[in-house]
């Protein structure tokens, strides 16, 4: 709309009521029906929304409060399910289990897929095709049969320790079956599962413009400092946006404990996720509504952790088109 | 595609990605449900593998042929995933008519008024019991009344590597041994079959050997009001004869053992040329052979020696109990009661859920059975006869299962060395005493 500089405001105020009551009205303007269109095409993931996921959590929330055993009709507890976490020794032992998972799998996997997106990022041939190579792990890594496998090589005759018998140490430990390495070897799954951060990384690598580095050169810096000093600030956003993503996941492990242990967390809970224990609490011992509070308390921990990440970004996550 | 830049409201919205969180919550409040809506279909509930899946269809065949107006529809899984899906499925009001059961969660069904009191069609005669195993029928009884038919029965069992046992060479395999006895015979098979092998799996994580051990001192795993039976003294002398035998090299290794605890029947010891004996139920000696070269042989369990009790059971694998829901009770109890003595349904669903309790049925399959399976049968007429069997009369409380995981759990710390004797039978007291109150 074209204004006129000489209408009298009062006259334009008017005009603009009437177009929003238009708007408002049931004939729609094209505009208007577009949106219609774009709310109907997601209308299928609403209705998922609400019913798989809102509706449940909800319910949850209400079981939290609740002693419930699937099998008769919940009873309200108040907070006692909330209150008796702090003094399960089960529990406690699971929180600091995930929180050791958490705090060495994702940087040790942003790691190792930056250092392979950066390998990755010199102009080979067949790009591609190494790029599908080392992301098939991140496809398989959470699967059924590869914490199978995951057990068969970390075994008392399995590859590692036939690989160190070659180099003359000979070890008949059974890395999965021992409480002091069991949780190790799964940090190792998770951290061979970094295909999907090393993609992303790669993209972010291939964005940062040539003129930074090739300036740089020219003012004599060598590899580490075009690394520190470019590649690193103008990648934060990714890095940033990774290790939300990755956290996130790691919080909520399950398969691999469970698979690798047999779902009993062990040996002597020393693979005892937490989501492992709310699936044991809830559906093994049928304790639903300590499953649930304990369901809820994750939720809050990963919003915790997401926040302090988010907040914290403001000091180490560079964005480019905010530079001031 | 990526952007070279990002600014803060992207990232943002990419954060909102990890909102995936809340999916596990969601699991966590769900709840599922079968329909069951023409008027006379009837719904079979059951754990297992595909080949009893095969057997109970046949029997289900020839129900469904007898009586053209039911249609049974049956289900099955596996033994860890039924228990779970069976209580969301009751959860969601979709209880299926025809459940099977297990001796460690009958009590709590009851208890919840989920299973149908059979008191009444049984003196129908809709099933029929007038040939049963009185021993194995007393022994699935709750507060006195069957909510739940025996499909099978058999006994705790020491299944051994006969090969390995002939290559050792140290004289005979005893007919019986005490658990000293046990554990001497143990150490020498281990020391003459030389590395890698071990004469016996590690127990002292295994619930029913634990329960052998307190019977034997004239206590049960639990009292009739539900308490605990066995005392913490009975743990500690549990946990130091296991010390005793991985010192002298009879049992595994704690870190072998903690192997064979991750996948079944096929990770145990025997399977994997571990161990010459495995502590088990009588009926597992098919599954067993069916994953070994070497010959699997079945010996009974320890004895308590001079003054002890008799510590074995015969143990109802599992039983067929009917919804209290249903709205076909009588079509419903009918077909518990063809499956335990109908000709055809007793050779269909043969001796694959134990030995049946019908004299009849027991009869009628004696010709047709396999020789491993022969090996089973007679193994459970020689335990009747040896007096080393004495009924259960106590059933396992709701929270038996907890307190199954805490003593693996407990057993393998102390073998671990990560806690004292002394200290892990008090937290394994504990946690039990725990389970118990919670249910």
């Amino acid at each position: 709309m074209i204004r006129n500089p000489e209408r009298p405001a009062r006259k334009e105020a008017q005009e603009i009521r009437q177009e929003v009551k238009r708007s408002r009205g049931l004939k729609l303007s094209s505009e208007g029906k577009e949106n219609l269109a774009g709310y109907l095409f997601l209308l299928p993931w609403f209705a998922g929304l609400i019913l798989l996921t809102a509706g449940p959590m909800i319910s949850s929330l209400y079981l939290s409060f609740t002693n419930f055993d699937l099998l008769s009709a919940p009873v309200w507890v108040g907070l006692q399910n909330y209150l008796a976490m702090f003094q399960d020794l089960r529990w406690l032992n699971a929180v600091k289990v995930t929180l050791i998972y958490v705090f060495l799998s994702v940087p040790l996997k942003m790691v190792f897929a930056l250092a392979l997106a950066m390998l990755l990022n010199r102009g080979l041939r067949g790009l591609a095709i190494y790029r599908a190579v080392y992301y098939v792990p991140s496809l398989l890594g959470g699967s059924v049969a590869i914490a199978i496998l995951w057990r068969q090589i970390f075994d008392t005759s399995g590859l590692v320790n036939q690989v160190l018998g070659w180099v003359g140490i000979k070890s008949a430990t059974s890395w999965i079956s021992s409480p002091n390495y069991a949780l190790g070897t799964l940090i190792i799954l998770a951290v061979w599962q970094f295909g999907s951060p090393m993609i992303i990384f790669l993209a972010g690598l291939k964005q940062i413009p040539m003129e930074y580095y090739e300036a740089a050169t020219t003012d004599g810096a060598g590899k580490l400092n075009r690394f520190w000093h470019i590649t690193l600030p103008l990648l934060t956003p990714i890095v940033f946006f990774n290790m939300i993503l990755q956290m996130v996941g790691a919080f909520q492990a399950f398969t691999p404990a469970f698979i690798v242990s047999g779902g009993t967390g062990g040996p002597v809970d020393s693979t005892l996720f937490y989501t492992l224990y709310i699936y044991q609490e809830g559906f093994g011992n049928l304790h639903m509504g300590y499953a649930s509070a304990m369901a809820w308390i994750l939720l809050i921990a990963i919003a915790l952790f997401t926040t302090i990440a988010f907040l914290s970004s403001r000091y180490w996550v560079f964005y480019q088109d905010e530079r001031k | 595609m990526m952007k070279a830049t990002y600014n803060r409201r992207q990232v943002l919205q990419m954060g909102a990605a990890s909102a995936a969180g809340l999916s596990f919550l969601a699991a966590c409040g769900g709840s599922g449900g079968s329909s069951t809506t023409a008027t006379k279909h009837l719904q079979l509930f059951f754990w297992g593998t595909t080949s009893r899946d095969k057997l109970t269809r046949q029997a289900i065949q020839l129900f469904d042929q007898k009586h053209p107006d039911v249609k049974i529809t049956s289900q099955f899984t596996d033994f860890n995933s039924y228990w779970n899906k069976l209580s969301t499925q009751i959860a969601g009001g979709g209880a299926p008519d025809l459940i099977q059961m297990d001796m460690r969660y009958i009590a709590q069904y009851v208890k919840k008024g989920l299973l149908l009191d059979l008191t009444d069609p049984i003196a129908k005669k809709t099933i029929d019991l007038s040939d049963f195993d009185q021993t194995l029928l007393k022994g699935s009884l709750v507060n006195g009344k069957s909510y739940g038919i025996p499909l099978g029965g058999n006994y705790q069992a020491q299944l051994y590597d006969q090969d390995l046992i002939a290559k050792a060479n140290v004289g005979e395999l005893p007919a019986t041994f005490t658990w000293d006895e046990f554990g001497t015979y143990c150490a020498k098979l281990a020391k003459a079959l030389g590395k890698g092998v071990w004469g016996t799996a590690d127990e002292s994580t295994n619930i029913t050997a634990f329960e052998l051990w307190t019977r034997q001192h004239g206590r049960d795993l639990y009292t009739t009001d539900g308490k605990l039976g066995f005392t913490q003294q009975d743990v500690s002398d549990w946990f130091t004869y296991w010390s005793g035998l991985r010192k002298s090299g009879a049992c595994v290794p704690i870190e072998i053992a903690a192997g064979a605890m991750t996948g079944g029947t096929p990770t145990t010891n025997l399977v994997k040329g571990q161990a010459v004996f495995n502590l088990t139920l009588s009926n597992l000696v098919d599954a067993f052979q069916a994953l070994m070269q070497h010959k699997v042989g079945i010996h009974m369990t320890p004895t308590g020696g001079t003054g002890a009790q008799p510590g074995m059971y015969l143990k109802t694998s599992q039983l067929l109990s009917v919804s209290a829901t249903t709205k076909y009770v009588s079509d419903s109890t009918s077909f518990v009661g063809f499956l335990i003595n109908d000709p055809g349904a007793i050779k269909a669903i043969n001796v694959e859920r134990g030995i049946p309790g019908s004299a009849k049925a027991k009869a009628l399959l004696q010709p047709t059975l396999t020789p491993s399976q022969q090996l089973v049968l007679s193994y459970v007429n020689s335990v009747t006869q040896s007096g080393n069997a004495r009924p259960k009369e106590v059933l396992d409380p709701a929270g038996a299962g907890a307190i199954e995981q805490s003593l693996m759990r407990t057993a393998q710390a102390v073998g671990f060395g990560k806690t004292s004797i002394a200290d892990g039978a008090k937290s394994f007291y504990a946690d039990a005493q725990k389970a118990l109150s919670q249910g």
